[in-house]
C-alpha cells in the first residue's frame, strides 16, 4: 500500500517536536529547563506557517481513514495557535509550579490528538486520538500539587471514562447496523437500511452524550465549572479551547457528513439541547464569585451558540462554527491568561480580589474587558460577527425560537461580564502595588486582544477562510 | 419425580445454534428439572417460545427477539448455575478453608495497608516492554515482507519507547527509595 507520508507532515512534526522535546529536557540541568517553552513556541510557530501549505489538498488517506480536508487544516491551525499562545502565556506559570517540563511535552501531545481528530476518517482513528487528547488532560488537569488540582484530575478522569464508554458503544451501534467505520461510507451505508433503524438511534445520541460531555452540552457539563476551576490555569485555557474546539469539528463531522438521513432525530434533540446550554449555562454564571468558575459557565453558555453551527446543516452553519471557534478561542485563552498572570501574584481566582485592577494593570483590565464583551457579542467587537453568523445560519431553517433564545440570552451574559468590568473599574484595590505582565504573557495577550478587535472590525480574511472549511466538510 | 414435558417447544430452539447445539436444551432441562422440581424456568421458556412463535406468523413487531433472548438468557444463566451450585456442593467451613491462602503462610494482620508506590512503577516501566514485544511478533512474522520500510518503522517504535524508557530512568523511577 503506497501511502503519501508528505500528507502527514503537520502530524509528524508535532509528534517529532514533543520527543525532541523529551530529549533536550533530559539532557539539560533542571534550572535551564525553562527554555523549552520558547522553543515548542518557536516550533509550533514554524509548523503553523507551514500548515498553510495544506489548504486545497482535499484528499483522503489510507483507504479514507483518515482525511486532510480544508476543514481539518483549518482546525488544526486553530489547535496550533491554541497551543502555542497557552504555551506562551504559561511559561512563568509553569515555573511557579513546580518548572517541570513534561507539562509542554503533554500539552503538545493533546494538541497532537486534537489535530489526528478533526482529521479522522473512520471511527476508530477517531476514538483513538480522542482518547489522545483526552488522557493528556487527565494528566494536566491534575499536574499541580494541591488538593484541588488532584480532585479535577480525578474528577475528569472518572467522568471522561464514562463518557469516552458511552462515546464507544454508541460508534460500535452505528458500526454494528452500517457495517462500516468509514465516516464518510456511513450514510451511503443508511441509505441502503430498509427504514427506520432505532439501534442507529441509540447509537445516536450515544454519540451525542460522548461527544456532549467533551463539549459540555448541558445534561453533561457538571464536570465543567470544578475541573475548570481546580486544574492549573494555563490547562483550563487549553482545556475550555482546544478540547472544546475539536470535539466540535468531529461532532460536525459525524452529524453532518455520516448520519444526515437522521437529521430529522436528532436536529430537534440539538435544538432543545442548545437552548437549555444557553439558558442554564448564562443563568448559572451569574452567582459566581470565582473567576474560573464564572468563566467556566460562560464557555457552557458558548458552547449552546456554539452548536447552532451544527444545528443549521447547512455550509453557511459549519463556516460559523469555524469562524466562531477562531474568536471563542482568541477570547478564552485571552482572559484565562489574565486570570493567570494576576494568580501568580494575588495567589487567588476570587472576582473580588479583580478590584482596582485597572489601577494595577491597565493593559490586563482593558484586555479582560474586552475580551468578555467579546464573548458576549457587543458590536465591534469579532464576537459580534460571529454570533452574527451563527444565528443568520439558522434563522432560516425554522429555529427563530432559537435565535431570540441566544439573543436573550447574550443580553443576560453582558449582566455578568460588566459585574466583573465594574469590579475591576470602579472598585479601589485593597492592595495598590502594579502588576507585572511577563513578556510572553504580554505577547499572547496583545496578540488576542488585537485579533479580538481586528476580527470584528474586517472580518473578512478569517470569513474567507472559514467559509473555504465548511464548504470542504460538506462537499468532500 | 418424573413429570410430562411438551418437549416440542425446545425442538425450536435447536435452530438457534448460538445457544446450544441441537438437543442439548432439552438434556439439560430435563437434568435440572429432575434434579431440582423448579418450573419458574420453565415458564420463562414458554413465553419466549410464544414469542418467537408470534414472530414466525410473520408479525415482525420482534425483530429483535434474538437480542431479547440472549439478554434474559444471560440473566437466568449464571442464577441456575449458581442455585444449582448452592443444592448440590456440600457447605462444611472450616477455619483452614475460608483463610485468603488455603496452602502457604498464613496472613498476618490487616490485608488494607498500604504499600510501596514503586511497585507501579517497576509495573508501568515493564507495561512498556510488553507492549513493544506484542507488536516486535507480527512484525517479526512478517519481516520479509515488510522490507525496509519494516525496519525503519520499527526503529522509530523503538526509538520513542527508548526515550520514554530514558527518561523513566533519568527522573529517578528506578531508584528504590
Amino acid at each position: 500500500m503506497e501511502i503519501n507520508f508528505s500528507l502527514f507532515s503537520i502530524e509528524i512534526a508535532t509528534a517529532l517536536l514533543a520527543v525532541i522535546i523529551l530529549i533536550i529536557g533530559l539532557m539539560i540541568p533542571k534550572q535551564s529547563r525553562h527554555i523549552l517553552g520558547y522553543i515548542i513556541a518557536l516550533g509550533l510557530v514554524v509548523i503553523f506557517g507551514f500548515s498553510f501549505r495544506f489548504y486545497g489538498l482535499n484528499t483522503a488517506v489510507i483507504d479514507k481513514m483518515y482525511l486532510v480536508d480544508d476543514f481539518s487544516v483549518f482546525f488544526k491551525q486553530l489547535f496550533l495557535v491554541a497551543a502555542i499562545l497557552v504555551i506562551l502565556a504559561s511559561i512563568r506559570y509553569v515555573n511557579k509550579m513546580n518548572g517541570n517540563f513534561e507539562f509542554y511535552v503533554i500539552t503538545i501531545v493533546a494538541a497532537l490528538g486534537m489535530m489526528v481528530l478533526v482529521s479522522a476518517g473512520d471511527m476508530l482513528t477517531l476514538y483513538v486520538a480522542l482518547e489522545t487528547m483526552a488522557i493528556s488532560f487527565y494528566i494536566l488537569a491534575g499536574y499541580k500539587t494541591d488538593p484541588k488540582s488532584a480532585e479535577a484530575g480525578m474528577k475528569y478522569l472518572i467522568l471522561g471514562a464514562l463518557s469516552s464508554g458511552i462515546l464507544l458503544y454508541g460508534l460500535s451501534l452505528i458500526y454494528g447496523m452500517t457495517g462500516t467505520v468509514i465516516i464518510t461510507e456511513i450514510a451511503a451505508k443508511i441509505g441502503l437500511l430498509s427504514g427506520y433503524s432505532p439501534a442507529l438511534v441509540v447509537g445516536l445520541v450515544f454519540v451525542l452524550a460522548g461527544l456532549g460531555f467533551k463539549i459540555s452540552l448541558i445534561p453533561f457539563q457538571m464536570w465543567t465549572p470544578d475541573v475548570y476551576e481546580g486544574a492549573p490555569t494555563p490547562v483550563t485555557a487549553f482545556l475550555a479551547t482546544g478540547s472544546k474546539a475539536a470535539s466540535f469539528a468531529v461532532l460536525a463531522r459525524l452529524l453532518l457528513i455520516a448520519l444526515p438521513a437522521y437529521s430529522r432525530q436528532w436536529q430537534l434533540l440539538v435544538a432543545v439541547l442548545a437552548a437549555l446550554t444557553m439558558i442554564i449555562g448564562n443563568l448559572a454564571a451569574i452567582p459566581q464569585t470565582n473567576m474560573k468558575r464564572m468563566l467556566a459557565y460562560s464557555s457552557i453558555g458558548q458552547a449552546g451558540y456554539m452548536i447552532t453551527g451544527i444545528l443549521a446543516m447547512n455550509q453557511a452553519g459549519v463556516s460559523a462554527l469555524s469562524f466562531y471557534s477562531v474568536i471563542y478561542v482568541l477570547a478564552t485563552v485571552g482572559a484565562f491568561t489574565v486570570v493567570m498572570t494576576c494568580s501568580t501574584q494575588t495567589d487567588s481566582d476570587e472576582i473580588t480580589d479583580y478590584a482596582g485592577l485597572a489601577q494595577r494593570s491597565p493593559l490586563m483590565a482593558a484586555a479582560l474587558t474586552i475580551f468578555l464583551l467579546s464573548m458576549a457579542g457587543i458590536p465591534p467587537l469579532a464576537g459580534f460577527t460571529g454570533k452574527l453568523y451563527l444565528f443568520k445560519s439558522i434563522v432560516n431553517q425554522g429555529y427563530l425560537w432559537l435565535v431570540i433564545v441566544g439573543l436573550v440570552m447574550s443580553m443576560v451574559s453582558v449582566y455578568y461580564y460588566l459585574k466583573v468590568a465594574k469590579v475591576m473599574y470602579m472598585n479601589d484595590p485593597v492592595d495598590k502595588t502594579p502588576i507585572t505582565i511577563p513578556a510572553e504573557a504580554k505577547i499572547t495577550l496583545l496578540l488576542t486582544m488585537i485579533a479580538t478587535i481586528f476580527f470584528g472590525i474586517y472580518a473578512q480574511p478569517l470569513s474567507v477562510l472559514a467559509h473555504i472549511a465548511g464548504k470542504a466538510l460538506l462537499t468532500f | 419425580m418424573t413429570t410430562w414435558v411438551d418437549w416440542n417447544i425446545f425442538a425450536y430452539w435447536s435452530d438457534y445454534d448460538i445457544f446450544w447445539p441441537a438437543g442439548c436444551g432439552r438434556i439439560f432441562f430435563q437434568g435440572f428439572l429432575y434434579l431440582t422440581n423448579n418450573y419458574t424456568i420453565l415458564v420463562f421458556y414458554v413465553i419466549i417460545h410464544k414469542i418467537l412463535s408470534i414472530e414466525r406468523e410473520g408479525i415482525m413487531l420482534f425483530r429483535y427477539t434474538g437480542i431479547a433472548v440472549i439478554l434474559v438468557w444471560g440473566i437466568v444463566f449464571p442464577v441456575i448455575l449458581l442455585r444449582l451450585q448452592k443444592m448440590i456442593s456440600p457447605h462444611n467451613p472450616t477455619r483452614a478453608k475460608t483463610l485468603t491462602y488455603e496452602c502457604g503462610l498464613d496472613t498476618q494482620g490487616d490485608t488494607w495497608i498500604r504499600f510501596k508506590i514503586s511497585y507501579f512503577m517497576y509495573a508501568l516501566i515493564f507495561v512498556v516492554f510488553d507492549v513493544e514485544t506484542v507488536f516486535l511478533y507480527p512484525w517479526a512474522v512478517l519481516f520479509q515482507k515488510l522490507g525496509l520500510f519494516g525496519i525503519i518503522e520499527m526503529i522509530i517504535f523503538m526509538a520513542i519507547l527508548i526515550v520514554g524508557f530514558a527518561y523513566a530512568w533519568k527522573e529517578g523511577a528506578l531508584q528504590w527509595m
